[in-house]
Formats: C-alpha cells, sequence, structure tokens
C-alpha cells in the first residue's frame, strides 16, 4: 500500500521535485563561487556577510519544498472530496500517515542533492585560513527545517476549511490587535512576542534562523 | 556708594589699563552673549506662540531638552544609558555641560522643538521604543564626550566607543576578522604573540608602518589590492616579487592611508577592555596621561601591564567564536518533537468526519 502511495505522490510532485533537487545541488555550489580567488580579503567580513546573504535561500528553499510536497500530498483527495480514501480498508489515521510518509520520504531527494551539492563545493573550493565547510551539518539542516516545513503545512492540509479558517482568522485578529494597540499608542508589542516565541529556541522554527553558511569559521 | 564698591572691587583686582585687544575680546564676548540671549528670547517666545511647554531632563551636567510627548520615552531612555556613561567617562562628562542636547522628534504631535541656542539635536521618532532612543542618546553623548580626546589618541581609535552596560555582542565580528585576515601580524596575533597584536592593532610601529605592520607578501597584497590601475614598472616588479619594488609603490601613498592591520571595530574592543578593567576613574587616566605611548596610557588607565590588556583583548575576542551553521543538539530535537507534533495533529485530521 504504502509503495502504491509513495508512486503515485511521486508522479504528482516529481517535475517540482526536480526542480527543487535542482536548486538543493545549485546553492552550494553558488555559494563556492563566492570563494574563487578573486574574492580577497580586503573586507574580513564583507565574504561572510556575502555567504551569509546567499544563506537566507537555503530555509526558503527547505520551506518550499515542504509546501511543494505537502499540498500536493493532499491535492487530489479535496479534489475528489476524498472518496477514494474513504473507499479504503484502511483507518483514517493509517491513510494519513501513508500520505504522510511518502511526502516525507520525498523530501530527503532534494535534502541528498543538498548534500552532494556541498560535498563537491567543499572538494572543489580552496578555503582560506580559518575557514572550514560544513556539508553534513548544512544538508542535515535542510532536511530538518523541510520536515518542520512539510508537517506544518501538511497539517494544516489535513484540517478541513473551517479549521484553516480558523488559523487564518487567529492571525487575522492577532495583526488587528496589533493595530490597535498602535493606534492607542500603547506600547504592546503582540506579534512581536509571538514571532519571538516560534523563532526561538525551543520553538518549532528556530530551526530556521541563525546562519545559513556553506562555509564558515 | 556705587562708585565706592566699584573702586573697592578696582583695587581688589590690581587695577590696569585695558589694551586694545582686551577691549576687542571683550566686545566680542558681549556679542556673543548678546546673541545667545536674543536666540534664547527668540526660542522661548515661538514655544509660547506654539503654547509647547518643554520639558528638560537633567543628568549630573546634562541637559536634554525634549517636547511633553517624548518625555516618558527620553526619560527611559536616559535612564538605561546614563550610569554607562558615568561610570565610562568619569569626570569627562562635565563637557556635556557646556551644550544642551535637543531630542528632536520630527513625527510628535506638538511638533519639533523650537531651535534651542547652544545646543545639539538629536534626531528620534515619537513612536520610537525606549531601547532605540537609548541608542541614539548613546551615541549623541558619547560623540559629545569623545570630542575632548587629545588629537593623538583620537587619531589612534578611529572611532566612537559606544559603552554598554555588558559587552556581549561586541567580539563576535572582531572573531571572524582575527579569523580570517590575510595579513600576517593579525594571523600571529592569533596564534599568541602579543607583540604581533599591539602592532595590528596600531599601537607599535606608527613610525614605519609599511614596513612594520606588514610583511613582504603582504605588501604585495596591498599593492596588487590598491594600485592595480598603475601597472607601471615600479608595480609589476613588486607583483612579481620584488618586495624593494613594493615598498617604493607604497610609499607613494599617503602615510594615513596605510590602515592598521586591524579595523578601527579591534582598537574601540582594546579599548572598551581597558576602561573595564580600569573601573571608576579609568577614562580620566587615559585622557591625563596625554602626550605618552599610547600602550603607556593604555595600561595607565586599565591599572595592569599593558601585555595584561592586549592578552584580555585577545582571549575576549578569541572566546567569541560564532556557532556556524551547526545544527546544536537540542535544536535538532526540538525540530524532531515539533514535527512529530504536527505528525499527531494531522493523524486527527477531521476532514472527512
Amino acid at each position: 500500500m504504502f509503495k502504491a502511495v509513495l508512486y503515485t505522490q511521486w508522479k504528482w510532485t516529481r517535475l517540482p521535485l526536480l526542480i527543487l533537487a535542482l536548486a538543493a545541488f545549485a546553492l552550494p555550489l553558488v555559494s563556492a563561487r563566492q570563494m574563487t580567488p578573486d574574492a580577497e580579503y580586503w573586507d574580513a567580513q564583507g565574504l561572510l556577510q556575502s555567504l551569509e546573504a546567499l544563506g537566507a535561500f537555503y530555509p526558503l528553499l527547505a520551506a518550499t519544498a515542504g509546501l511543494i510536497l505537502a499540498a500536493a500530498a493532499w491535492a487530489a483527495d479535496h479534489r475528489g472530496r476524498h472518496v477514494y480514501a474513504l473507499s479504503l480498508p484502511l483507518p483514517r489515521w493509517h491513510y494519513v500517515l501513508l500520505r504522510l510518509g511518502a511526502a516525507a520520504l520525498l523530501l530527503v531527494v532534494p535534502a541528498i542533492a543538498m548534500w552532494l551539492g556541498a560535498l563537491i563545493a567543499a572538494t572543489v573550493t580552496t578555503l582560506p585560513p580559518g575557514l572550514h565547510a560544513y556539508p553534513t551539518t548544512l544538508a542535515l539542516r535542510f532536511a530538518l527545517a523541510g520536515f518542520i516545513a512539510l508537517t506544518l503545512f501538511f497539517a494544516v492540509s489535513a484540517g478541513t476549511s473551517r479549521t484553516a479558517g480558523y488559523v487564518l482568522g487567529a492571525i487575522g485578529v492577532l495583526v488587528v490587535a496589533q493595530i490597535a494597540v498602535g493606534l492607542f499608542d500603547l506600547k504592546l508589542q503582540i506579534l512581536e512576542t509571538i514571532l519571538y516565541q516560534i523563532y526561538i529556541w525551543p520553538g518549532p522554527l528556530e530551526i530556521f534562523v541563525g546562519r545559513w553558511s556553506l562555509f564558515d569559521v | 556708594m556705587a562708585l565706592l564698591v566699584l573702586g573697592s572691587a578696582c583695587l581688589a583686582g590690581g587695577t590696569h589699563a585695558q589694551t586694545t585687544s582686551e577691549f576687542r575680546r571683550r566686545v566680542e564676548e558681549l556679542q556673543r552673549t548678546s546673541r545667545r540671549v536674543h536666540e534664547t528670547l527668540e526660542a522661548a517666545a515661538e514655544a509660547r506662540t506654539r503654547g509647547m511647554v518643554l520639558d528638560t531632563l537633567r543628568r549630573g551636567p546634562l541637559i536634554l531638552v525634549v517636547g511633553p510627548s517624548v518625555e516618558a520615552i527620553a526619560a527611559a531612555a536616559l535612564d538605561s544609558t546614563w550610569p554607562a556613561i558615568e561610570h565610562t567617562y568619569g569626570h569627562a562628562i562635565a563637557v556635556l555641560g557646556n551644550t544642551a542636547l535637543v531630542l528632536q522628534a520630527l513625527d510628535a504631535p506638538e511638533g519639533p522643538v523650537p531651535p534651542q541656542p547652544r545646543s545639539i539635536e538629536i534626531l528620534a521618532s515619537a513612536s520610537a521604543r525606549p531601547s532605540d532612543v537609548a541608542i541614539t542618546l548613546r551615541q549623541a553623548l558619547a560623540t559629545q564626550i569623545q570630542q575632548g580626546m587629545d588629537s593623538g589618541l583620537a587619531h589612534w581609535v578611529g572611532g566612537v566607543l559606544l559603552p554598554t552596560p555588558t559587552d556581549s555582542g561586541f567580539y563576535g565580528p572582531l572573531y571572524l576578522e582575527l579569523t580570517i585576515s590575510p595579513w600576517h601580524r593579525v594571523q600571529d596575533c592569533r596564534r599568541g604573540d602579543l607583540a604581533s597584536c599591539r602592532l595590528a592593532l596600531g599601537v607599535d610601529g606608527r613610525d614605519d608602518p609599511t614596513d612594520r605592520w606588514y610583511d613582504a607578501s603582504d605588501r604585495r597584497r596591498m599593492v596588487a589590492g590598491w594600485l592595480p590601475s598603475e601597472m607601471n614598472g615600479v608595480t609589476t616588479r613588486c607583483l612579481q616579487g620584488q618586495d624593494a619594488a613594493c615598498r617604493q609603490a607604497l610609499r607613494r601613498l599617503e602615510p594615513t592611508l596605510v590602515s592598521t592591520p586591524l579595523g578601527a571595530g579591534a582598537r574601540l574592543a582594546l579599548l572598551d577592555v581597558v576602561l573595564r578593567r580600569g573601573g571608576t576613574g579609568a577614562y580620566d587616566r587615559l585622557l591625563a596621561t596625554r602626550g605618552q605611548p599610547i600602550d603607556t596610557r593604555l595600561a595607565a588607565a586599565a591599572g595592569v601591564s599593558a601585555d595584561s590588556v592586549f592578552a584580555t583583548w585577545r582571549s575576549r575576542v578569541l572566546s567569541a567564536q560564532p556557532l556556524p551553521v551547526a545544527v546544536s543538539p537540542s535544536s535538532a530535537w526540538v525540530a524532531v518533537g515539533w514535527c512529530l507534533l504536527l505528525a499527531v495533529l494531522a493523524l486527527r485530521s477531521s476532514r472527512w468526519r
């Protein structure tokens, strides 16, 4: 059963997955291009800053991969009003687990592509003293960020329209509340506090923030 | 009676004839005073016209003029800033008494504060947080105080030290610089050679910077980076490896263009180490040793030997290694935990109930 689910999800996502894998493979190689001998060290931090700027694309790519795979896992069921799922002799949780497992396995493709790209980039680049390459750690972090994004979007997609409405409504209420306290000149940072809880350890999106660079000190 | 008092005063002060230059000086002083009074009256009249009541915040010799809408923010910002300023600069804060500071919030509902005589304006937003205003204030106060530095010290420091209660976050960029800088003095300093630290920081070797701060390969690198357009005979020979040609090429540069191997941030960090180590009165001691070599002044301010200062600075920089891309085990486990939690939420899907 899992093979069948995996095969169908592979068929639905193979084109975007190929693009994601190519992007994941190329990103470390683009980082390596910054380290060419032309990049002198007149500004010690300039070099790392340019690498750090490029590093923003790693979490973005992980989030995109998670979103695409999660959306694709549910797209056909949503279109078919879940008739196929209901006709199967499976408990609901089992079916959802199959879908999630298949999406998670497919996410390994861009993660491995990134690992290979990073390994090649690290091998072909001559690093100045003091700098090191972190290909495996980078790929591991990419995979973890991708899984977080996948499960987050998968959970949202698995809910009803009403649940999605509640989530969006809650976000809207927070935004409106923040605007309202701003109008009344209250120094209350509602959104900032919530975002802080989300992005700072042990928040769910902590893995996305911080330094994402193949080459670092 | 008045004549008697005037006569007594003249006798007590030792009367003497007024020279033309003294007379001119007094007239100029009177004109300056008159201008100040005029400006003050104009400002007060303008404020009265607009019905604005200005608030004045005082800390030590500092006078901060603010509009009513930003008074609370400014007070909070000043409370957080002032102790570090006072502790760091000691008696030098007296210079703040010469000029009033005006916190100008251009978006304040009551409008901008009218121009004040002999004042410096600091721009801020009425909707800013106290922490943001504190940064602006700290910058303005430190700049104002450090204008009292003698030229030798100011030239060496090359920036404004912003006193903060802690030195956290100060050394991270320096770690990077110390680690990947191509200059051999910096690398020797990183490996623990304190004499190289002195040279890299520009404390020693100012008499012949091209020769003492840099070695032959550094000089070739400098010429390649700074004089590539002048590919004449000298630079060509330098790039081919003739050090004498490199020296000749670099001598064409203005001496001030030959910068220290470590940047101004490193010197400010060293000054920060000195002032923290020296505690109360450190800045006063630094100013009091005017005319002496920089390392002597730093040692006097810190109250320890110069080598101890450089060693402390180096160890602080090296201990500020930023976390690279590494995923800490706790972060990884938290991510796995969130994945499982979200997966469980998805398994409880209500979509086809």
